[in-house]
């Protein structure tokens, strides 16, 4: 009984649906505000995602006539399912994940393309050739920053010589965080690139380009849908932050300051808000790329960073 | 309308002749011959194809205006046509850009092109009626019996994949394009211009100069100046009225400010069509400040109703100098910022270089003015080549760039904000005393002018023909995004990819609604 308890517990509760929700809302709404100081705005409160959520379930469902129905409707939830999963599987509060040693980078990896991948479906499903074009400039961007992002964190196994990533924030929490080691420079700075396309932010926002295909896959999702997507994409950005977190900069650690020892979670997330403020100020101060363009420039540099970082750490 | 100098007809044709006067009367027959010598001659830009009509007389008249680029000087060929079955040749084999101009008169007038590649209606939509600017029709009969009927749409459908830009979309503004599109690449365009139709030329044959001074601000959003000068000057040619000295350095003053105005909009849009947003609302907050100048000298933000034919409806308040000052300096030391932001940005670089190459001779040939005409190396300033107002006093250069790609339009308007920022402080010193306003006689006389400027997007003229009443017989404007929308974006936009349409869309700095008007 116990164990069904905590399992409901971490699956909807900590560091489940709930924490990931919660915490997702919050940071992207911050991140909102930043850019809102940053391009000479007041920008809307922090907590403006939680509004702009609860105001999208209050809305209209809208289908298309045209949309296949059961893929355009279960999408965003399957998206939504495997990015809580991830953060079930990776450090959030101890070394130790929440649903332990069942798992390790390699589902993380898996996990994290599902998003990808309904978003996809969702936009071939939805039955306009806005989320059609979407969709397969998703297919090509995937193809670009997926090699880099795996052979980055590839890289970090073969330094760490563990799978797991309990493995390797136990090896930090005993030699320092792998960020300080020169030779993952490359790779860090080829990861945190990849997370922002991986994140559909500018300059990577291609599969989703407003002003070209107006939202791409996303076009024909309305009300309650579009609130689970936004929640997606909030929970997403938590997971893959927090997953290079948990690679480079240690994962969470549990300071004892004055008698009073502070969770390791409060470590976590000033990390992953860290950096959250790279790829924000990342998103401001560029222009969007053009596909072709961001496929070679994987294809090209960041395909030749990762490789010095595994051919140093390798050899 | 004198008829002598029309009637007799084309005077020989004795190169001489053609060459010498500027305007010409031509016979239907001759005209192909005229118009290629003309252009063999140096006449190589076709500002604009003009109808009247003169149902008394039974004729239409169809004017072709031309400009030199080398010359520098402007030549009308003028010809009458039957008003029963008007039949004429089709010049766009000469000059491609006259195919757009004459689609429109063929649909407005009813003038039949032979040999057009493209005779189909532009802006209206299933239109039963008699051509709408022919003079028997009456609009406001026309709307008491017609404005609440539905009407159905038919639409042309084809191609592959069909992928809407507009009007419901970010980045078109009101104007709607199909792109037919294999993968990223596009393979044909089709444009359904019209969402923005008022018939600006047939409502303001019902309305005063005063009143015409409030609507000719609608014809561009962005740039409203630029159509009130134009009109001012032209209602002021065809009256044989100067305006006062002062009137000038406001109305240049106020027109160069709408300059920086409409390019400081257009950073905003340029960017947010590359997903740059920061730019886009950096700028906006910059436009802000020239709106408030703009509501200062006028009272109004948008549109400002400021001049009127025969001078400015207020002079400037107490003050408005220092102002005006105030906002140039902060606007010099914000461009050094925007360099860093926008116009030297590795990303926007890479977006706009090589995108959307138009060389000179292809952009002449398809009537692309202004910015866009000067980025691909033609040197061509209506300001420098023909002053009108106060232009004559100041001391300016004309930007230019020589790739023609959508990167050197792009370099071209952020030298023409630091050019009109310089032009404004030299007018400011130089800024006489006395009248504002001189009285225009309410007949307008009958006899045509035409008046051409250098709006922030290029070209605009006005035509006007009077009638001895005090109403205008016909205003003909011509805006320069007819010609860049319609002709130089879907030459553009041809064989590029999908993700370069705003890019090269938004390069042009097309105003849907003066390319409608």
């Amino acid at each position: 009984m116990v164990g069904v308890a905590e399992f409901l517990f971490s699956t909807l509760i900590f560091p489940g649906l709930l924490f990931a929700a919660a915490v997702g809302l919050l940071y992207i709404g911050i991140d909102r505000k930043i850019t809102g100081r940053l391009q000479h705005r007041v920008g809307p409160p922090i907590w403006q995602e939680f509004l702009d959520f609860g105001k999208l379930l209050t809305k209209e469902d809208i289908t298309p006539a045209a949309a296949q129905g059961a893929i355009f409707d279960f999408a965003p939830v399957v998206a939504l399912g495997a990015v809580v999963t991830v953060l079930l599987l990776f450090p959030v509060n101890s070394v130790q994940p929440a649903l332990q040693s069942v798992a390790d980078l390699i589902v993380i990896i898996y996990l994290l393309n599902i998003p990808a991948i309904s978003m996809m479906l969702g936009g071939y499903a939805s039955g306009t050739p806005f989320g059609a074009v979407g969709a397969w400039r998703y297919v090509v961007q995937l193809f670009s920053y997926e090699l880099v992002f795996v052979l980055a964190i590839l890289s970090v196994v073969a330094r760490v010589g563990s799978l797991s990533v309990s493995g390797v924030v136990g090896y930090q929490l005993a030699n320092g965080w792998l960020l300080f080691d020169p030779r993952l420079w490359p790779a860090f700075i080829a990861v945190v690139i990849a997370a922002q396309a991986k994140l559909l932010r500018v300059p990577f926002d291609i599969p989703e380009a407003h002003t070209e295909i107006v939202h791409g896959p996303l076009t024909e999702y309305s009300g309650p849908k579009l609130a689970v997507w936004r929640l997606v994409y909030c929970v997403e950005t938590l997971a893959v932050l927090g997953l290079l977190v948990n690679l480079f900069l240690g994962g969470p650690v549990s300071h004892t300051i004055a008698g009073v020892t502070i969770p390791g979670v409060v470590d976590f997330l000033v990390k992953v808000f860290a950096l959250l403020l790279v790829t924000t100020v990342m998103r401001n101060v560029m222009a969007r790329l053009r596909i072709d363009r961001a496929l070679r420039f994987f294809w090209t540099y960041g395909l030749l960073l990762v490789a010095v970082s595994l051919v140093l750490v390798v050899v | 309308m004198n008829s002598e100098e029309l009637k007799p007809g084309f005077q020989g044709s004795t190169p001489r002749a053609l060459l010498e006067n500027a305007t010409i009367s031509v016979k239907k027959e001759e005209l192909r011959k005229v118009l290629s010598q003309l252009k063999d001659a140096g006449f190589d830009h076709l500002s604009d194809v003009t109808c009247v009509d003169y149902p008394d007389e039974r004729e239409f008249e169809i004017l072709y205006h031309l400009w030199s680029h080398a010359k520098k000087c402007r030549k009308v060929v003028k010809i009458r046509l039957p008003r029963e079955s008007p039949s004429i040749e089709s010049v766009s084999n000469i000059w491609e850009g006259a195919q757009i101009h004459e689609r429109e008169i063929c649909e407005l007038f009813g003038v039949n092109f032979e040999e057009h590649p493209d005779p189909s209606p532009l802006f209206l939509e299933d239109w039963k009626e008699i051509p709408p600017l022919r003079k028997d029709f009456d609009t406001r009969e026309y709307v008491k019996r017609e404005y609440y009927d539905e009407s159905s749409s038919e639409q042309k459908e084809g191609g592959c994949f069909l992928l809407p830009f507009g009007p419901q979309h970010p980045a078109s503004g009101h104007f709607r394009a199909l792109i037919d599109c294999a993968g990223e690449e596009v393979t044909g365009l089709m444009l359904y211009p019209g969402y923005l139709h008022r018939g600006i030329e047939k409502l303001m044959e019902y309305r005063t100069h005063e009143q015409n001074a409030m609507l000719v601000d609608r014809i561009c959003v962005l740039e409203p100046y630029s159509y009130e000068l134009g009109y001012a000057n032209v209602a002021e040619k065809i009256a044989g009225v100067e305006a006062p000295e002062r009137a000038k350095f406001i109305r240049t003053i106020m027109t160069e400010l709408g300059r920086i105005l409409s390019h400081i909009t257009w950073i905003g849009m340029m960017s947010f069509a590359l997903g740059f947003e920061s730019a886009n609302r950096i700028a906006w907050g910059d436009r802000e400040k020239i709106i408030r100048l703009i509501e200062i000298a006028s009272g109004g933000r948008i549109y400002p109703c400021h001049f009127v034919p025969g001078g400015v409806r207020r002079d400037f308040p107490e003050g408005f100098e220092e102002k005006i000052s105030r906002v140039l300096n902060h606007l010099q030391k914000k461009l050094v910022f925007y360099d860093d932001l926008f116009f030297k940005n590795a990303t926007v670089i890479k977006r706009t270089e090589g995108v959307g190459v138009l060389d000179a001779k292809k952009a002449v040939e398809l009537g692309t003015t202004g910015p866009n005409l000067r980025a691909s190396g033609v040197k061509s300033d209506i300001r420098k080549d023909e002053p009108y107002e106060a232009y004559p006093e100041v001391d300016f250069e004309i930007v230019t760039q020589t790739k023609g790609d959508s990167y050197a339009r792009v370099l071209c308007r952020r030298g023409e904000i630091a050019e009109s920022i310089s032009i404004i402080k030299q007018l400011l010193e130089k800024i006489p005393k006395g009248e504002t306003r001189k009285q225009l006689p309410r007949k307008i006389p009958k006899r045509d002018a035409r008046f051409c400027l250098e709006a922030a997007r290029g070209e605009a003229c006005f035509y006007m023909v009077g009638n001895e009443t005090d109403k205008p017989y016909r205003v003909k404007v011509r805006g320069p995004s007819f010609s860049h929308t319609l002709m130089t974006f879907s030459y553009l936009a041809k064989g590029a990819q999908v993700a370069d349409i705003p890019a090269i869309y938004w390069s042009l700095d097309p105003c849907p609604s003066d390319m409608d008007r």
